[in-house]
């Protein structure tokens, strides 16, 4: 915590804004605020050159003071960062707050093009990772002259390019960390009918990125699946992710969910992907495999083909046999 | 000459050493001369910086002066580039993986002492270009600071990982075993490559290269008893002539090298005794 001499002398001066945007005719008066400092945190896409903080508005009801700061970054647009203050509040109060609104959900649905199931069963809502877009703290001096400034119920504003605060008192963590880990899949490759046949149909949107998991964080361990080699090496601080054939949890019998619940489709297959599975077409009859087996008649029996039927007719009319008549 | 009492931030700082330390020399041994308040203020916070950072390279172009920050470890740190096309006040200064790492504070007629040294590289030791220490911020390297591919992309706030072409991820939650009292579970992610069976689809459907194959799915069975669906078991059905209430069947299916035979045994026209019994259906 700075001595209260730093205070004392920005009382008297426009730290910690730029010199010329505060203290003049219609202005904040200097001493109200004597420090702030603000934290732009890793989601935020923030560039030093380009971006500033700013006082955007102080706002009286009563005896309460609401300061409000933003940014022009467009981040942080609508996540003002909003200090409370009274008039009666003593010299030098400090206070710290985290930007709002940094709860938010992600779904499936947000990843399709378009959107038209009622049936939201597959639309599982994802939280995302609770984190602050910004935060900062603000130390108040002498309200006394801004009171005299703002009556009571109105709001005093300024525009993006007043009552800027000092560049180095923004410590800029714009993608400096990997706040969470969230995992995803594409859509498979699904089946479509042949010619003069229906689709398979889901019971949910397709083509677009099924969420798996969201918000990981802490110790993450990376574990080798079907068909996958894992190597790690310390000396270069790697993770290499590998396709090999039986490696990992070997060969699958069954393709893995793409999403928690994923359903089989309607007119389809047995596969999720809609397809035929390799055993749910006819491969061979007694063991004769294809592309095509001949069927023979033999004495006595007549083979004819009924195409536009699709019926193959198997007529044991004892041909050529030699029969008993009574 | 009027004094000003309480003079601003940076105009305070004019004639003083900050943001370097106040020990530092500003002056190599080559004669360059970083004079004071050609930086007005900085704000330092590289990852993973250690102590005593300082400025210990300044490389100087026609186009551009590059500022590079030091540690005691490290030498090369952070660097920030002021192209002289800009007219810039600040220099930002960002890591090798473009992450931010801090802000020089000036002005361009200010910053263009710099060019008074000429074209060239100018190196500077920690006593001689040390910044304050409330100048920097110490940004230790915790966890994972972000995921660098081996293209060089970096990510890094929320990341997502997306499993595509046969590739499916997903989260587990393995249980730890209780070893030396340690309890309790963690999460896993999993990695699964097992295709996509349907690619050729996607490769192949533009100019109608690929055509859906009609697959027989089974065989329905229709006779003078109820119609009935045979699917193949395994891939196969089987034909069989088989008739629990018959004993001795005549009918017979067999596979044979041309294909699946159907017939019945018994004498043929040509091979009973006497005059052949014509089939009235089908002649001799």
């Amino acid at each position: 915590m700075p001595a209260t001499p730093f205070y004392n002398e920005n009382r008297n001066r426009a730290f910690p804004f730029l010199a010329g945007g505060v203290g003049g005719t219609g202005q904040l008066p200097l001493d109200a605020i004597v420090d702030a400092g603000f934290v732009i945190g890793p989601e935020a896409v923030f560039d030093v050159l380009a971006h500033g903080v700013y006082l955007a508005s102080v706002t009286r009801a009563g005896d309460v003071f609401y300061f409000r700061f933003a940014s022009d970054c467009p981040t942080l647009y609508d996540r003002d960062l909003v200090f409370t203050r009274h008039l009666a509040d003593p010299l030098y109060t400090f206070e710290d707050l985290d930007s709002e609104g940094v709860y938010g959900s992600v779904s499936n649905s947000d990843f399709v093009m378009s959107y038209s199931l009622s049936d939201s069963l597959w639309d599982i809502e994802f939280d995302t990772c609770p984190t602050a877009l910004w935060s900062g703290y603000l130390v108040t001096g002498d309200l006394a002259a801004l009171g005299d400034l703002i009556p009571a119920g109105s709001t005093w504003t300024r525009a993006a390019g007043d009552a800027r605060l000092e560049p180095a008192l923004l410590y800029n963590q714009s993608g400096s960390l990997v706040a969470s880990l969230n995992l995803a899949n594409n859509d498979r490759t699904r089946a479509t009918g042949p010619e003069d046949c229906e689709d398979p149909t889901w019971p949910y949107e397709t083509g677009g990125v099924f969420i798996a998991a969201t918000c990981l964080q802490g110790d993450l361990y990376f574990r080798p699946g079907y068909n996958c080699l894992l190597t790690q090496n310390t000396a270069d601080n790697s993770l290499t992710i590998t396709a090999a054939r039986g490696a990992g949890e070997g060969e699958p019998c069954d393709p893995p969910e793409l999403f928690p619940g994923e359903w089989l489709a309607s007119g389809g297959g047995a596969g999720y992907d809609g397809g035929v599975t390799c055993n749910e077409g006819l491969r061979t009859i007694n063991g004769l495999g294809g592309p095509a087996v001949q069927l023979l008649a033999g004495n006595g029996v007549s083979i004819l083909p009924d195409p536009l039927n699709h019926r193959i007719v198997i007529d044991v009319n004892m041909r050529n046999m030699a029969v008993c008549e009574a | 000459m009027p004094r000003i009492l309480y003079p601003e931030w940076r105009d305070q700082l004019d004639s003083t050493k900050y943001p370097f330390s106040a020990l530092a020399h500003l002056k190599n041994d080559t004669g360059q001369i970083i004079l004071e308040g050609c930086i007005s203020d900085a704000h330092l916070y590289p990852i993973g910086g250690k102590a005593r950072l300082y400025l210990s390279k300044v490389t100087i172009t026609n186009q551009a002066i590059t500022f590079t920050l030091g540690d005691e470890e490290v030498a090369q740190r952070a660097t920030g580039v002021l192209t002289l096309a800009d007219n810039a006040d600040h220099v930002a200064l960002y890591d090798e993986y473009d992450r931010p790492a801090g802000i020089l504070i000036s002005e361009q007629a200010r910053l263009a002492a710099f060019l008074g040294w000429g074209v060239g590289t100018f190196e500077f030791t920690v006593e001689e270009t040390e910044f304050a220490a409330t100048c920097c911020m110490p940004a230790p390297e915790l966890g994972v600071r972000a995921l660098v591919l081996e293209d060089g992309s970096v990510f890094a706030g929320q990341v997502w990982i997306v499993g595509d072409d046969g590739v499916v991820v997903r989260r587990e939650t393995e249980v730890l075993a209780d070893a030396c009292g340690t309890t309790g579970t963690r999460d896993v992610i999993r990695v699964d490559i097992v295709g996509d069976p349907l690619f050729r689809r996607r490769l192949c459907t533009a100019g109608e290269l690929f055509s859906v194959p009609r697959v027989v799915r089974g065989l329905r069975v229709t006779h003078s008893g109820p119609t009935f669906t045979s699917l193949p078991q395994d891939g196969n059905i089987s034909l069989q002539a088989n008739d629990a209430l018959a004993p001795a069947p005549a009918m017979r299916v067999r596979t044979t090298d041309d294909g699946l035979l159907i017939e019945t045994v018994g004498h043929t026209t040509r091979q009973g005794g006497g005059a052949p019994i014509l089939n009235p259906d089908y002649g001799t």
